[in-house]
């Protein structure tokens, strides 16, 4: 094999068939849509490059930097991706990417395919966009700018991913709740400090030997309905893991969906004042989610903000 | 590595089929609940007859779907916190049984369902896999990336593997500390990613030209010749699922009794 | 077939000496076949033979990037596990393609690896970089980027990334590959003024004739030759039979 298997390639066996097929079900809905919005925009001669640029993806992943205790470090490229390509394109990309090592290095599962193609491919991509973008646009002129975004976007994409997997995982019943998520959320919370070097690696090497690759793409300016998703989903996830941590059984928790709204309004108003989540034990972890959220609420803020802002000088 | 070229015993059945009752045979194993250590047994020995029958080499297969093991790890608090009866172990550690069933139930269906997909690839290579997904429908755009992806997976891995050569040969600590901040060293891989990236892009209108000079025109680059859908297949098909259905409810029968 | 005969009061006098090296791909081919031979210090020695002789799987064994049966032994230090480090730093290896080592933001990033990877202080680094850029001709090159290079300029630059390590060998993979003609004189010109012992693999018998004065000729992995370059260059049934023109 070229590589070794990585943490969030999710096999077959773990996760239930009916949470497979949702999940396959949506990523279909995404894909379908990203094949849609490419179809007008993309001109055949970005194929190859999509193409090498997938191939160069993959490749990358094999790149490692030693981190220490015998372990290492590796890309998973979602935000390397979408920076240099936009948001449909990019999922278009990694999810050839992500497809191919399930077929064919059997890296993840092909019922799982769906879950790991949602989470990498569309996830990982929309998270990265949104806060690429955000974060961009706040920055303005710095040079400094494109480098603290692009560590926060590939930090976000892996933290995202990974709280997703969790919740999937806890959803089949696989993994109790409360403990997959901050197991989950904490080992890429760290795996995450890793994809962002490696990116503002990548983006500094770019950045002298072709700018122009960085600007003048649709990454820069934002798509509207990429970027609501993308914010929606970092909220909804990060509201949703501490909230499923507090129901051990994932199965249980679906059940008792009902009196989840209430909870969730709940959750809301008790989050901000103390930087600790309820009916979390492990502190250190609460806080970090806690920060997540905070940071979440902030970012989408400021979205809006810019939004307004930009419109009244339109 | 690359798909291995096919067999000669399956190839019979066509690309489509195969890839349809794959994915059967996953989804109808992963369908039967836990401990239905029969029915499991019966899908093993229907992975394992195909693999015979394809001539691929037993061993190895089952040797590579052991990868799926590290993963078990995300399972591994089912043995204690699956719920009654909880049994006591060693040491004064109590498992719970269900869980324990669970546990395994979700292992050996990972390395059944990886040695399905093992067969898949050891028979179909990879320009018929592809073909096979377009015929069922996938979209023109991704039969185009996933190509050039694959024709291009080996230079650009040649180009990482000596770039980490490279990398290797000035790397040399001495007096025992060294090698740089890890920080830097994740730039350093960072820069390696960037430098893959742009000679890839690069090379991606190099590549383009070159295609289309050679009449390129978006479909899949032609493997074996394009097989018939024949009504054989479709008994074919109607039998292979027909078997996974009733593997899987066998399976329903027997996790009931256990 | 000529093979030095190896006298055991040579050793110390030779910078690097290869005794009875073989290496087995993985697939059981034996790519190279009990080799043996010595460079003393200062010598500049070309590496022939037609493409797949072994020629690249030989200069990967002499900084440990592959290890096969035999000794490789490095200004008096014997290669293995312990002392690959030290033998990393003395034996400076150009790979053919320049993009392969070139993989920083700026010139100056690149040629700093090495020593920083050593973990030496700041201002040695500094010295050592400008030491290097300056002996391949760089000097003002520190802030570019190594993409926008010419082919000589990157292959120049490759060369300092290894020279700010001050190595005392160098080996180089077929160093004129697509250079254009002023890169390869280029190149000659530095190459000839450089005090490190110097083992080339290359194709380009016009270059090895004006760079180096002795030849090793490998066949199939097996050296089947060992001489001046000169005599060498005159055998033309020999250079036909091996492939060499």
């Amino acid at each position: 094999m070229f590589f070794s298997p990585q943490p969030m390639h999710i096999p077959d066996g773990f996760l239930s068939v009916v949470v497979s097929v949702i999940l396959w079900i949506i990523s279909l809905g995404i894909l379908f849509q990203a094949v849609r919005k490419t179809n007008g925009t993309l001109k055949e001669r970005d194929i190859p490059l999509m193409g090498v640029l997938a191939a160069a993806i993959f490749a990358g992943q094999m790149l490692n930097f030693p981190v220490g205790g015998g372990t290492s470090g590796h890309l998973l490229g979602a935000a390397i991706a979408v920076i240099l390509l936009g948001p449909w394109p990019a999922v278009l990309v990694m999810t050839s990417v992500v497809a191919v090592q399930a077929l064919l290095f059997q890296d993840g599962g092909l019922l799982a395919l769906g879950g790991n193609i949602l989470n990498m491919a569309a996830a990982g991509v929309f998270v990265a966009h949104f806060v690429y973008t955000l974060l961009r646009r706040l920055t303005g002129e710095h040079k400094w700018g494109l480098f603290v975004s692009g560590f926060a976007a590939a930090w976000a994409s892996i933290f995202i991913a990974a709280l997703a997997c969790a919740l999937e995982l806890a959803l089949s019943g696989t993994s109790p709740a409360d403990v997959a998520v901050p197991a989950m959320a904490a080992i890429h919370a760290v795996i995450g400090i890793g994809e962002g070097l490696i990116t503002t690696g990548a983006l500094a090497f770019i950045f002298t030997a072709r700018r122009d690759l960085l600007e003048g793409n649709a990454a820069a300016q934002g798509q509207k309905p990429v970027l609501i998703g993308g914010a929606l989903l970092s909220l909804a996830l990060v509201i949703l893991s501490p909230l499923a941590s507090t129901h051990p059984d994932g199965l249980e928790w679906v059940a008792e969906q009902k009196g989840f709204l209430e909870s969730a309004r709940g959750a809301l108003y008790e989050i901000i004042p103390d930087y600790v989540m309820p009916g979390i034990s492990n502190e250190a972890l609460a806080t970090i989610l806690a920060g997540a959220v905070g940071a979440a609420v902030v970012f989408a803020l400021a979205y809006f903000t810019a939004r307004r802002s930009k419109s009244k000088t339109a | 590595m690359k798909g291995s070229s096919p067999s000669s015993t399956l190839t019979f059945i066509n690309a489509r089929v195969r890839l349809i009752l794959i994915l059967a045979f996953i989804i109808g194993l992963n369908l039967t609940p836990a401990g239905a250590w029969p029915a499991y047994l019966l899908f093993f020995s229907l992975v394992l007859s195909t693999a015979v029958l394809a001539r691929l080499k037993t061993g190895p297969l089952v040797l590579k779907s052991l990868a799926a093991l590290p993963f078990s790890l995300a399972a591994l608090l089912l043995i204690f916190s699956g719920g009654e009866p909880l049994l006591n172990g060693p040491w004064g550690i109590r498992f719970s049984q269900p869980g324990l069933v669970r546990f395994f139930s979700i292992v050996i269906k990972a390395c059944i369902s990886l040695q399905a997909a093992l067969v898949l690839t050891g028979v179909t290579p990879a320009p018929d896999l592809l073909r096979a997904l377009r015929e069922l429908g996938l979209p023109r755009v991704f039969v185009s990336i996933i190509t050039l992806m694959w024709r291009y997976l080996d230079l650009l891995v040649d180009e990482a593997r000596r770039l980490l050569t490279a990398r290797a040969s000035r790397s040399s600590h001495l007096n025992g500390r060294s090698g740089g901040s890890l920080v830097w060293r994740a730039q350093v891989a960072g820069g390696m990613a960037g430098s893959l990236l742009l000679r890839g892009m690069e090379r991606g209108d190099r590549v383009y030209a070159a295609m289309l000079a050679r009449g390129y025109n978006g479909e899949p680059l032609p493997g074996a010749a394009a097989e018939t859908a024949s009504p054989r297949q479709g008994w074919i098909l109607a039998g292979g699922l027909g078997l996974v259905i009733l593997l899987t409810i066998f399976g329903f029968l027997t996790a009931a009794r256990f | 077939m000529e093979k030095r005969q190896l006298k055991d009061e040579n050793i110390s006098k030779n910078m690097v000496q290869v005794q009875g090296l073989s290496y087995q791909y993985p697939d059981g081919r034996l790519a190279l076949k009990d080799i043996s031979f010595s460079l003393a210090a200062g010598e500049k020695v070309a590496v022939l033979g037609a493409n797949g002789a072994g020629k690249s799987t030989l200069l990967l064994h002499l900084n440990g990037i592959l290890s096969g049966t035999g000794q490789v032994t490095v200004s008096g230090q014997v290669l293995n596990q312990k002392t690959l480090p030290q033998i990393r730093a003395a034996v400076g290896m150009i790979f053919q393609n320049p993009d392969d080592q070139l993989f920083s933001p700026t010139v100056w990033e690149d040629v700093a690896y090495g020593p920083h990877y050593q973990g030496l202080a700041r201002a040695e680094i500094e010295d050592r970089v400008a030491e290097a850029l300056t002996a391949v001709h760089l000097q003002d090159f520190e802030q570019r980027s190594p993409h926008h290079l010419s082919g000589g300029e990157k292959k120049r630059a490759a060369i300092a990334s290894v020279l700010s390590m001050r190595p005392r060998v160098l080996v180089l993979d077929e160093p004129t590959a697509g250079l254009d003609p002023r890169g390869r004189r280029e190149l000659l010109e530095l190459l000839g003024g450089l005090p490190q012992t110097l083992l080339v693999a290359t194709h380009d018998l016009d270059f090895a004739r004006r760079l180096a004065t002795r030849a090793l000729v490998l066949d199939g992995g097996k050296l089947v030759a060992d001489r001046p370059l000169e005599k060498l260059l005159d055998d033309e049934d020999f250079l036909y039979q091996y492939g060499l023109s």
